[in-house]
């Protein structure tokens, strides 16, 4: 869908170690990926995996030990060429976790610094401010010192700080960790409507999977330093290929099998419940784990003739959490987990026919 | 007046009969290696408090190092310059060890006036001396006062 727009930020084989670390383990290690034009792309990952020194990296804050970046076809970066522009000098704005909104000025003394840093003109840096203030909805906030803000008031002025000079791309740190849930979701739906907006090549920092699914186009599960898989929310999201995957990115039930058939399309599987029939993509002959989400699995009411894909269980468990049941079913020995919505609602001891859609089993690497 | 150092120091160096001769840059220079070390300490762990990301955030605005440090280092530090200051004047101000071997007739520190007062046993002049001593330590101490309280606004 995306595809044929140029890339506007290009990462290749980054590697990074800090040398302060006693038992130096490369803090990146051989990340490679490419931004495009208008694209919303995200590294999400757990804590110390990476993501904030790799953003660093684009941004000229930190000197990766080898590998490129380029930034709208120019090297920003390169251990080959020996070439490190300053960070003032390449095309970037950024988001801090913490903001690093300047205590000592005002709202737009804050918003107009970044102008006054290119020399634009008084009255067209004016308008600009003003702009981007309204941008994110504190135009009525202009003269107040940046001290008297609330931490959500913070965090937009330091986002009209990064959107005022319309830098190529915007990084952003984590910028919606430190607000409390409710402040987050809002912010997180404002964020999707302002790059709807302005439309800017963004790369964003999370370890939070439902604002990297949420927000992104694309996102780059990362590791250890390095990118473990990347792809659409949608497609790490139903058919990833690794079992960190779909560990990390929502919940499933994970077991063993062994492919007893190969078609176009799907696999049969043996495994712990029975065969099952899965999706099956380019790397099928070499997996080993079967993954089905608790949202995906259907319980019907027990009955004899089973079809493909079906299976006799018995509920052990059952917790109620408003809008879903979260049930933990047993089949041939195996507990499952059950996610259903709470139109119908059944109880421990029941017995249940245990529905797995093919189109939702998913064949993982270990 | 005879000179308050015994003669062998005087003679040794030029530059310190010179300073003897003339008490008052002998004054300050003992003031200043007195105070000067504590004060770096403490500039030094201010400008250490200031986050980093408020200085990087300069350079992905696109500023230059010059920029940055006029625009932002120098602002967030400069309270802490003035409390700094008043701190050490204060300090110099009462201070007597180091310089009761260095006054002259017409470069007395008040502090060092107020022992001399009160050897000659003029109790009353003492405490005038006195009484204007503190209140400029006070009032200075009120400034600094202020001056932190500004800083951690900022903080
Ligand atoms: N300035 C530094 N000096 C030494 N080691 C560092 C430094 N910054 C980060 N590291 C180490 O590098 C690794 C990657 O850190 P990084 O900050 O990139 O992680 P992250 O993915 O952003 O994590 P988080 O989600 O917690 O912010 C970690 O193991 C961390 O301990
Ligand atoms: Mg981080």
């Amino acid at each position: 869908m995306t595809d044929n727009r140029p890339p506007m930020l290009e990462v290749r084989d980054l590697h990074k170690t800090y040398e302060s670390r006693r038992t130096p383990r490369p803090a990146v290690d051989g990340v490679s990926f490419t931004v495009r034009a208008g694209e919303f792309f995200t590294l999400l990952g757990p804590s110390g995996c990476g993501k904030t020194t790799t953003l660093r990296c684009v941004a000229g804050l930190e000197t990766p030990e080898s590998g490129t970046i380029l930034i709208d076809g120019m090297e920003v970066y390169s251990r080959d060429s020996r070439t490190q522009i300053p960070t003032n000098r390449r095309d970037i704005s950024m988001v801090f976790q913490s903001y690093a909104v300047w205590p000592h000025m005002t709202v737009s003394g804050n918003v107009s610094f970044p102008l006054e840093a290119m020399n634009t003109p008084h009255a067209e840096a004016r308008k600009r401010v003003m702009d981007a203030l309204e941008v994110v909805g504190l135009a009525d906030f202009a003269d107040r010192p940046a001290t008297q803000l609330s931490g959500g008031q913070q965090q937009r002025v330091a986002f009209a700080r990064a959107i005022v000079k319309n830098a190529k791309i915007l990084l952003l740190d984590e910028p919606l960790s430190n607000l409390d849930a409710q402040l987050r979701e809002q912010m997180r739906t404002e964020l999707h409507a302002l790059h709807k907006r302005l439309g800017t090549t963004t790369l964003y920092v999370t370890h939070d999977q439902d604002e990297a699914l949420r927000l992104s186009d694309r996102v780059a599960l990362m590791r250890d330093g390095s990118i473990i898989e990347l792809d659409t929310p949608r497609a790490l999201y139903l058919s990833p290929d690794k079992e960190f995957t779909a560990r990390f990115i929502g919940q499933g039930n994970i077991w063993d099998c062994a492919i007893r058939e190969l078609h176009e399309g799907a696999a049969v599987v043996d495994s712990k419940i029975g065969t099952v029939i899965a999706m099956a993509g380019a790397l099928t002959p070499k997996s080993s784990r079967l993954m089905v989400r608790p949202e995906h699995i259907s319980l019907q009411s027990s009955r004899q003739n089973l079809s493909p894909n079906e299976y006799h269980g018995q509920i052990v468990s059952s917790a109620f959490s408003g809008r879903t049941l979260d049930y933990v079913v047993v089949v041939n020995d195996m507990e499952l987990r059950v996610q259903s919505p709470s139109v119908e609602i059944r109880s421990a001891g029941d017995y249940v026919t245990v529905v797995l859609p093919p189109e939702r089993c998913v064949l993982l690497l270990s | 007046m005879p000179s308050p150092w015994p003669p062998s120091v005087c003679r040794s160096s030029k530059l310190a009969s010179g300073f003897v001769q003339n008490t008052l840059p002998a004054i300050v220079l003992v003031l200043l290696i007195k105070e000067v070390p504590l004060g770096v300490q403490m500039l030094k762990t201010s400008i250490l408090q200031i986050a980093p990301e408020l200085e990087e955030a300069g350079g992905t605005s696109g500023a230059r190092f010059s920029m940055i440090f006029r625009r932002i280092t120098l602002p967030l530090i400069a309270p802490m310059f003035g409390s700094v200051f008043i701190l050490s004047f204060v300090a110099a101000f009462r201070d007597i060890s180091a310089t009761i071997l260095l006054v002259g007739p017409n470069t007395k520190t008040m502090a060092v006036m107020m022992i001399e007062l009160a050897e000659e046993g003029r109790f009353e002049a003492t405490a005038v001396v006195g009484v204007v001593l503190s209140f400029v330590v006070l009032a200075l101490t009120l400034a600094m006062n202020w001056l932190r309280g500004r800083v951690e606004i900022r903080g």
